[in-house]
């Protein structure tokens, strides 16, 4: 008996104190207002995405709002179901999560959660601010992103051109096993591989949003023929995909349609809170048309939700970009994860040509990480 | 039930999209295999015998019609696929399944252990965080360098001897599942940590110390009970997930997993292998979805009772 | 950020190990010798496997493992040693205009006891050539198996579809492996030194020594076949004890070295022939002297540093090196003026070309690449288009790209000349070349066929469309116990028959 008590009393409250940090957070406070899919919905949302995530990338992501739904039911049906699903979508704020519920973020957040109830149409704008505040603190994966992008223009040979021979220690970096310049292969090889998984992240997350919102204002059933794509692991979907357009378009399209079910679920989570509130149901009296009010009304509430899962779907690309590389599928004349593909045969002889786009990939993989986490923070 | 109905469905779907997608696909398994330099006439004739000349949806009908008889058809290699798959499925079962006993209590170790002690969060989420960043194949790499070829521990390709299971050697199963427990524990102890953070900055938690409990009280009573379902639709979804995305794992240990023959039929356009491979790996993943969510209700009391 | 330089660090580490495991640059390779091997022993080898598409059926698999399994568990009527056939199952052949006689070795037991006789090779003939095997072989298109008749347990008659003057070559250098009677390809009965314990597809052969073989039994008592799909897993099988012999490996590997091994080089005679096929069906290469701007506008030497790390030597554009008629001639110097010329006089300055290539054998996309880049320098923009193996032959797209990335092994030139005028986007179409193949093929003088063949590769000398731009050394790496290893004519397959260990 203690036990039960217990676990309902930890749940309840737990979600709530975690529900404050995330993106998602105003979803679970939210879901009282609405009707809730049935319990099992819920626990199937929650999963789902972390099976598109399973075979790694998103990982962290599966939070987004996949588990929002739940949280959402939980409001309805149970506080247990909530609890899992306000902790688990925590994981998307990951590593950086403060511990102590006392914290200053977690009270300016709860106080937020009051403001946003009692004004909701200032939301939006107070959200642009603190993006604004975030994007000042947050100034090195810009600067990043940036020196990624610029580095072709400053390379010192193109990325094809032979400079010597095969693994000689000319230039800084070496040379790979065509005697092409490793440094400048590096330098060009970051532009395509962010560009593309930013490509495919965007698509994927736009996709699922335009998906989560149609689910979220009219039928949940849209998001049921997705859960077929969310069954097969991504680097299947890249193998199939890639089979048939072995280009960039190719990736991004890949990338794009292993995203969408994860994307769509969290959409729908966070926007199905939205839907039910007062200023929405206002805008429909007032006999607003459909794509007006999803537009203004419903998608600046959920913006960080959207942005946060943007990042995750990032750091996906990247490593499905990566994984086509080695299974031989990318024909790209040179990204990171092609570079390391092709160092891997001689890194006893050229260990920086490994390396180098291996550090590459970890440094841009753990920058969006810790952006898709502190944009969940903002919330 | 309906769960199961709906999953049955989807996996109707699933099939269908992929048999007409790989269909529509420029690789073709004739010319593959026949090479550079077959007639044109003589790939006809193949494609003739092995029936690829008739139509995709006559194909897919007779596709439907033999999986229902348990006739799971013929590679495009002339081998029946069943015989393929035999072992290999089993194989790559047993190195998810090691994984999985493995990761079990590890990440909900490591997790809650982190979640608890603030010196012990910044190692393990910082490792987390770190692994979770650098691509499956360059950590399987630095396994087997480090392993195999330095310290002559293991072994450093996965060669199981015909006819018995990998667990008859268990010294070859070690770095392929070092590899993916690495990976999984990852994600597994990021996710269930964040729960654990959660709970444990609960006011209800607050209130509990504020109460005296000790600190077991507090881990069975508000943690465990909190995070366990988080953790166990991670664990299930993680688990089938190693079956199929373990892929660049196998290839890197030459593991006898359905992992390479995955890569080889899709290149190949190899259509009756793809699809038994799909069918299996998405019918695992949709089964454990039904199974996690079974779980979060079990787990879960007031939903329990509310059911 | 601290994460972000912890992260550097870790990986430095690693970096740190790979140099330390890199040690001193190898060196060179060992030239493979025949050491005979002592009675006894078991022979683990390893081979770039084919995953389950494997097969105990000599005409159903087509990867390296397969040919080297198969070569030792069945026998064929003849078998090429370097460029000479030698008579195996076979004892001679007597040719005639429309038809050939076999004269079959006596006292040859299969596997299973019962005798080798002429129904064997006639139901053999007919199985190879049918359109049901996943690889059957060529010679359908030489032979009329459907006639064979059978004169008594050891004689056999063969109709000829066109006029064959070598049937011996053809029997030998063709895959002609000869199987039971009634085979199916369900269990492997050979006449081979070796007979099949245990397999299975993708992972492992066990082979046991088949005491009574005609050609006298074999030095190991068994013989273990491993497949692996990663050139590095191959290498590391030898190099962690796993393994005692790997079959071509990476130069790569033979650059670091592997200390306590032996890298060994099937030598000169036995090497790949690297290159491209260009389309003589359209323009720009139906241009005589677009296709000769090419030949001269490569930096032969350059590819070969790059793309084979030196192992190997520069190709002379004639396929088959090493093979039986193959004519040596002098490796075009390259000349980049005079290559620009022929680019200007063919009206294709700054025109643009498709080269098509797929990682089919480890270098083609890399030779691809390079040779986009060395061919800037002629006035002539390439464009590499790398695609899957598995879409890498579809006809339609190989007959849209101007050249196709090619390589063979020193095989027989009627093999490689018959599929390259047998597939019409790779076929030069040149009168003097088809005449001379043609005589060469039907001659029974083999003055005449020497004759033929050395007018045919004249015409792909002075005009024709194959350029190879390197000879490839082929690798292995083992352990020095391993004695016996035999190249006989594919270097990429040798012969394990007489292996074991010394």
């Amino acid at each position: 008996m203690s036990r039960d008590v217990g676990a309902g009393g930890a749940a309840d409250l737990g979600a709530g104190g975690a529900a404050g940090l995330g993106a998602g957070g105003a979803a679970g406070r939210d879901g009282l207002a609405r009707d809730a899919a049935s319990a099992g919905d819920a626990g199937r949302a929650g999963v789902v995405s972390v099976a598109g995530d399973a075979d790694r990338a998103g990982a962290v992501s599966v939070a987004g709002g996949a588990v929002s739904p739940e949280v959402r039911a939980g409001g309805a049906v149970s506080p247990e179901v909530r609890a899992g699903g306000a902790v688990s979508r925590d994981g998307q704020a990951g590593a950086e999560v403060p511990r102590d519920g006392g914290s200053p973020a977690t009270q300016r957040t709860r106080r937020h959660r009051q403001d946003r109830a009692a004004r909701p149409e200032q939301d939006g704008k107070a959200w642009q601010r603190r993006l604004v505040a975030g994007l000042k603190r947050g100034w090195w994966p810009l600067a990043l992103l940036t020196l990624i992008l610029i580095a072709p223009e400053l390379a010192p040979h193109a990325a094809t051109d032979v400079v010597g021979l095969p693994y000689s220690t000319q230039g800084l970096l070496g040379t790979d096993h065509l005697g092409r310049d490793v440094l400048s292969r590096l330098m060009h090889g970051g532009r395509p591989m962010v560009l593309t998984s930013l490509a495919a992240a965007a698509l994927g997350t736009g996709a699922g949003t335009l998906i989560g919102l149609v689910a979220a204002w009219w039928r949940p059933f849209v998001l049921r023929p997705w859960d077929a794509v969310a069954a097969v692991p991504g680097i299947l979907v890249l193998l199939l995909v890639l089979t048939a357009m072995p280009n960039r378009a190719g990736i991004v399209f890949a990338v794009a349609l292993a995203s969408v079910p994860l994307s769509a679920r969290v959409v729908h989570a966070a926007a199905a809170q939205v839907i039910g509130k007062a200023h929405v149901e206002h805008a429909k009296v007032r006999g607003e048309r459909t794509a007006w009010i999803l537009g203004r009304e419903v998608l600046p509430l959920i913006g960080t939700t959207v942005l946060a899962d943007l990042g995750l779907r990032f750091v996906m690309a990247v490593y499905l970009v990566a994984a086509a590389g080695f299974l031989g599928l990318s024909t790209m004349s040179s990204d990171w994860g092609l570079l390391v593909v092709e160092a891997l045969p001689g890194a006893a002889l050229q260990p920086v040509a490994l390396l180098a786009p291996v550090v590459g990939i970890a440094v841009v993989a753990v920058s969006a990480n810790r952006v898709a986490d502190r944009v969940g923070e903002w919330a | 039930m309906r769960e199961l109905l709906t999953s049955l469905g989807l996996l109707v779907l699933l099939s269908f999209a992929v048999f007409v997608g790989v269909d529509l696909l420029p690789g073709d398994p004739v010319t593959a295999r026949l090479g550079a330099t077959a007639s044109p006439a003589r790939i006809a004739e193949v494609r003739a015998h092995l029936g690829l000349d008739r139509p995709v949806l006559e194909r897919y009908g007779s596709w439907v019609v033999g999986v229902l008889q348990g006739d799971l058809g013929v590679s495009a290699s002339g081998r029946p696929v069943a015989s393929m798959l035999s072992d290999r499925v089993g194989n790559s079962v047993l190195l998810s399944v090691v994984t999985l006993v493995l990761l079990v209590p590890l990440s909900f170790g490591l997790a809650v252990w982190a979640a608890w002690q603030r010196s012990a969060d910044r190692v393990i989420s910082g490792g987390a965080l770190l692994l979770v960043s650098v691509p499956e194949f360059v950590v399987a790499g630095a396994l087997v360098l480090v392993f195999a070829v330095s310290l002559r521990w293991l072994p450093a390709v996965s060669l199981v001897p015909v006819g018995s299971s990998p667990l008859s050697t268990p010294s070859v199963l070690v770095l392929p599942v070092l590899s993916l427990l690495l990976v999984g524990l990852a994600y597994a102890v990021r996710v269930i940590r964040s729960s654990a953070v959660g709970v444990l900055a609960s006011p209800h938690v607050e209130f509990m110390w504020l109460n005296g409990a000790s600190r077991r009280d507090v881990l069975r009573q508000a943690v465990l009970p909190a995070v366990l379902p988080v953790a166990v639709q991670v664990w299930l979804v993680t688990g089938v997930g190693f079956v199929g995305g373990a892929v660049l794992v196998e290839k890197m240990f030459g593991y006898p997993g359905i992992g390479e023959l995955l890569v080889s039929s899709v290149r190949t356009g190899d259509l009756p292998v793809v699809q038994a491979l799909v069918l299996i790996i998405g019918a695992a993943m949709l089964g454990a979805l039904v199974l996690a969510d079974w779980a979060v209700v079990l787990l879960t009391p007031r939903l329990r009772v509310a059911r | 950020m601290s994460l972000n330089r912890r992260d550097v660090l870790r990986l430095a580490g690693v970096g740190a190990l790979l140099t330390a495991c890199g040690g001193a640059p190898g060196a060179a390779p060992v030239q493979n010798a025949v050491v005979e091997a002592r009675r006894g022993g078991t022979l683990r080898a390893v081979f770039t496997g084919g995953g389950a598409a494997e097969s105990i059926d000599p005409f159903a698999g087509g990867s390296p493992v397969d040919f080297v399994r198969n070569d030792v568990i069945y026998d064929a009527l003849f078998a090429l040693r370097g460029a000479a056939v030698e008579p195996a199952l076979a004892l001679s052949v007597t040719p005639g205009p429309s038809s050939f006689e076999l004269k079959l070795r006596p006292d040859v037991k299969w596997h299973d006891g019962k005798a080798f006789t002429a129904e064997d090779v006639a139901y053999s003939l007919k199985y190879m050539c049918s359109p049901d095997r996943p690889y059957p072989t060529q010679l359908g298109a030489y032979f009329d198996v459907a006639g064979v008749r059978v004169v008594d347990p050891l004689t056999l008659v063969v109709p000829t579809s066109r006029p064959v003057g070598d049937p011996a070559l053809f029997l030998a250098a063709f895959p002609a492996k000869i199987v039971p009677n009634g085979f199916t390809g369900a269990s492997a009965v050979g006449t081979g030194p070796y007979r099949v314990t245990a397999f299975e597809a993708g992972r492992e052969a066990r082979l046991e020594r088949f005491e009574g073989h005609w050609a006298g039994s074999s030095p190991a008592d068994s013989l273990v076949l491993l497949s692996l799909s990663d050139p590095a897993a191959k290498v590391n099988a030898v190099s962690t004890g796993q393994a005692d012999f790997a079959g071509d490996i990476p130069f790569t590997t033979a650059k670091t070295g592997v200390p306590g091994f032996e890298v060994r080089t099937a030598g000169a005679s036995a090497r790949t022939s690297f290159g491209f096929v260009l389309n003589a069906t359209k323009a720009p290469f139906n241009d005589p002297r677009a296709r000769r701007a090419v030949r001269l506008g490569i930096d032969r030497a350059a590819l070969v540093n790059s793309v084979l790390l030196g192992y190997g030597t520069v190709g002379n554009d004639l396929l088959c090196a090493g093979a039986k008629y193959f004519t040596a001639r002098e490796p075009l110097k390259r000349d980049v003026d005079q290559a620009r010329k022929l680019v200007s006089e063919a009206g294709l300055s700054g025109a643009s070309v498709t080269f098509r290539s797929a990682e089919w054998e480890i270098g083609y996309n890399a030779s691809t690449q390079l040779v986009a880049e060395q061919l800037k320098d002629i006035g002539l923009t390439v464009k590499p288009q790398i695609v899957g193996p598995a879409e890498f032959f579809e006809p339609s797209a190989v007959a849209a790209a101007d050249a196709v990335a090619f390589s063979s092994g020193p095989s027989a030139l009627a093999v490689i000349y018959g599929r390259i005028s047998g597939f019409p986007p790779l076929a030069l179409g040149d009168k003097e070349f088809d005449t001379a193949f043609g005589r060469a093929i039907a001659s029974a003088s083999e003055a005449e066929r020497a004759s033929a063949w050395e007018t045919a590769q004249n015409v792909m000398y002075d005009r024709g469309n194959t350029v190879v731009w390197g000879l490839a050394d082929v690798l292995s790496l083992a352990r020095r116990e391993v004695a016996g290893v035999d190249v006989r004519d594919q270097p990429k397959y040798p012969y394990l028959g007489k292996a074991g260990l010394a």
